[in-house]
């Protein structure tokens, strides 16, 4: 057994931060995104890399462009959707090249551990003109965002670094090396490069696409692409996670071309693979970007749907696909087992608020992406629809249009969170106000980016790497972009009283509406001397009312009703919504 | 070929952070270690699951369904619900913690009895720890997870390893004799259960 001395167990995010500091890179930005949110975490633990969190993710990519072509070596990293916000300045910076090295890291979630969708993020490098890497264990995390920084350089490109959930969050051994020394460098103005003028334009697409014929010469020999001979029955191409995947399924029975630099594609390598194995298979997580390439370089071979394009991928899978294979798995069919899906904690503010939105009759309520997603968790959930970030307003404007053609009653509600807020729900708001929308808008403010981690956003008063930053007041926005204080609400949402009053006043105006929910993440809170609450059995009217809040922390006991003292956070929403006066703070 | 372990529960019992100590001291063995986790939603209190394979080279960090040699849960509804994730032959070991789900209180339902007695039937071998009255015996439900590993442990056989090392600089030190003491705990009734396993429902 070989001892691993020098090798440290670090996910794979761990290992992107660790190879972007050893390549001298002094700028990362982000927006955090599961499975992406601990690269820039671990970034920003060395103190001379210049560490944000922006905005969004387009913000996030503009600045390290930015910083790319005034000198510096920058990552910008985010989850799939992100790079969908992103996208703008990717196929821009793509024409312009860099001066930096530029390397921008998405983060997919195939088997939407996290996400709404699994889109496959590869598809963007060959539609932008991007170089691909894809790493397939946490030591090329590491190899592969260092050696990103110089590629880019060399080649002038945007490297377009793909990770997906098993790489972020799994650990495997990694040898850690010495960085390089960060330098900055030499900025000269450029516009020829930079202003993409139409007669610019023209010239860096040519130079553009001949910079990708270099790239796709160098990668016949970039040490990232190789072939595993094993038997050559079975001939596998793969990358990524999936390479783990074919590798433990099928062993020395199949050989392998392992691809890690996948945009553009080694097609003498490919070639050269397909004509020396039997039976040609591509196996791949979700979409068939490597096998449509293949099949467009003539050559016949097996992937999709055999490979099944949804879900995440597995050793089984692959195994039944190619050898099929399959044994007896156990089960437990019939116990019939709750299920056990995410909720809200105990104490989270949004809990009454999508607590009240249930009482209310004849609404549709467009919801957004955050912990306040989880308001669906409540035994009378009602959200509508849920699209992307900002939806929670802008899809409300829409169902409001639809409202009004058809004649329809009741009120169209909107929700989202204060990051959700900053990263495109101002543009949503002032759309609103501009083009008359009337919609009930609810800012679920808890002053964090909770879901993710509680990273800093612009509300929360502090900044990644500033204890005290300068806090931007939604408040303030809101009146700015236009809503008077007749159409607007601040309440604390942990006072029932005044909440349900709010939503009844939003409820009934007939026009734009807009209620900030303010009261930090329970997470957040010092919640030590915060005594729990108690249920009195013997006032206790067994009505279940307590039970419709979906506190976690309340429990059925018999009869009657209990509240776990170990979970409960002492928000008071239950005491407040018992009408029998049977809960109050122990020890009261 | 690797040795696989599915560790289940519901997130916050601090199973990543089992797994994390465990990976250590395999990789102090010599062993190659790959561990996959999931980490975000799920720690809602929702269903969680974390996988760790060692063995001379490993590729996958994942298993899929009938690929464990162990599941070692944490909580009882979530040891049957990833029952499918052991082999034909593996060994189960489970805490017979119980937390409630809300889908439960919601619908009026009380926490399904008779776990036990349909898990004793369909594995080889079973290790029932009852992990929450040990903690609480050390006056810390909270550290009823490293009960766990120290059952574990001691199924394992890895009892050459200086886990109070590894605890030492992976817990900040006002928590480390706290969890020391509850893996010492797990490893002592090991010791003692090694071929018994006490359900609560044999008693009934």
């Amino acid at each position: 057994m070989a001892a691993h001395f020098h090798e440290q167990l670090l996910t794979g995010n761990e290992a992107v931060a660790r190879g972007a500091f050893e390549a001298g890179c002094v700028v990362g930005t982000g927006y955090p995104g599961t499975p992406s949110t601990e690269i820039i975490e671990n970034l920003s633990r060395h103190t001379h890399i210049d560490c944000e969190w922006s905005i969004n993710e387009k913000v996030a990519l503009e600045v390290a462009v930015g910083a790319s072509i005034a000198g510096c070596r920058a990552i910008v990293a985010m989850k799939h959707v992100g790079l969908n916000v992103a996208a703008d300045p990717l196929f821009a910076a793509a024409y312009q090249g860099v001066n930096g090295g530029l390397v921008v890291v998405s983060a997919d979630d195939p088997g939407f551990h996290s996400s709404q969708n699994e889109q496959d993020n590869r598809n963007y490098a060959p539609h932008a003109k991007v170089i691909l890497l894809e790493p397939s264990d946490s030591q090329e995390c590491l190899e592969f965002t260092r050696a990103a920084f110089a590629l880019s350089e060399r080649f002038d490109s945007p490297v377009l670094l793909r990770l997906t959930t098993r790489l972020c969050h799994s650990r495997t051994l990694v040898r850690i090396g010495e960085p390089e020394t960060p330098a900055v460098r030499e900025y000269h103005r450029d516009t020829g490069k930079h202003v993409p003028l139409p007669t610019n334009a023209l010239r860096l697409h040519q130079r553009l696409e001949g910079r990708l014929r270099d790239v796709a010469e160098y990668a016949e020999s970039c040490p990232f692409n190789a072939i595993e001979w094993g038997d050559d029955r079975i001939g596998i191409i793969t990358s990524g996670i999936s390479y783990q995947y074919a590798r433990e399924a099928m062993g020395e029975e199949a050989s392998y071309l392992k691809l890690g630099l996948t945009h553009p594609l080694p097609e003498g390598l490919i070639r050269h693979f397909a004509s020396r194995v039997r039976e040609l298979y591509v196996v791949e997580e979700n979409d068939p970007y490597l096998e449509r390439q293949v099949r467009a370089l003539g050559i016949a071979c097996r992937g999709k749907p055999m490979i099944p394009p949804c879900g995440e991928l597995d050793s089984r899978l692959v195994r039944r696909a190619l050898a099929g294979a399959d044994e007896k798995v156990l089960g437990l069919a019939d116990l019939d087992l709750p299920s056990r899906e995410p909720v809200l904690c105990p104490g989270c503010p949004h809990r009454a608020i999508f607590y009240a939105l249930g009482k209310l009759q004849d609404i549709v309520l467009a919801n957004d992406y955050g912990c306040y997603t989880l308001g669906m968790s409540l035994p009378v959930s009602v959200t509508d629809t849920c699209l992307c970030m900002g939806g929670g307003l802008t899809v409300a404007s829409g169902f409001d249009k639809a409202k009004r053609l058809a004649g329809r009653k009741g009120r169209i509600f909107g929700v989202m969170g204060d990051s959700t807020f900053f990263h495109s729900g101002i543009t949503g708001l002032v759309n609103a106000v501009h083009n008359g929308s009337s919609i009930a808008l609810i800012l679920l403010d808890n002053g964090v980016t909770a879901m993710t981690g509680h990273q800093a956003n612009p509300g929360t008063g502090v900044a990644l790497r500033n204890p005290v930053a300068r806090r931007v007041d939604i408040g303030a926005i809101v009146r700015a972009c236009g809503v008077d204080d007749s159409h607007l609400r601040l309440v604390d949402p942990l006072d029932l009283s005044a909440t349900e009053s709010a939503l009844e006043a939003a409820y009934r105006d007939d026009g734009l509406f807009v209620i900030i929910a303010s009261s930090h993440c329970v997470l957040r809170r010092d919640a030590a001397d915060v005594p729990a609450y108690e249920v009195r059995p013997d006032a206790c009217g067994g009505c279940g009312d307590c039970i419709m809040t979906g506190c976690p922390a309340i429990r059925r006991d018999g009869a009657g009703v209990f509240i776990d003292a170990a979970s409960c956070s002492g928000c008071g929403l239950c005491a407040q919504v018992c009408s029998f006066n049977a809960i109050r703070r122990s020890g009261a | 070929m690797a040795f696989g372990i599915t560790f289940a529960g519901v997130g916050g019992q601090g199973i990543l952070f089992v797994s994390r100590i465990l990976s250590e001291a395999l990789v102090g063995m010599g062993f190659d270690v790959k561990t996959a986790e999931v980490h975000g939603m799920a720690q809602r209190g929702g269903s969680v699951i974390a996988q760790l394979r060692f063995g001379q080279k490993v590729f996958s960090p994942t298993m899929a369904r009938g690929e464990s040699d162990m599941l070692v849960s944490f909580e009882e509804a979530e040891a049957a619900r990833r029952l499918p994730f052991l082999k034909a032959d593996g060994v189960l070991i489970s805490s017979d913690t119980r937390i409630p789900t809300m889908s439960m209180t919601g619908e009026g339902r009380m926490y399904p009895e008779g776990i036990y007695d349909a898990l004793k039937p369909r594995v080889r071998r079973i290790i029932w720890v009852p992990a929450g009255a040990i903690a609480d015996s050390l006056g810390c439900r909270r550290v009823q997870n490293m009960v766990v590993l120290g059952a574990l442990v001691r199924e394992l056989n890895f009892l050459e390893t200086d886990w109070r090392r590894i605890l030492r600089r992976s817990v900040p030190d006002a928590l480390f004799e706290m969890n020391a003491r509850a893996l010492d705990a797990g490893l002592a009734w090991g010791g003692d259960n090694a071929e018994v396993t006490c359900p609560a429902t044999q008693a009934m």
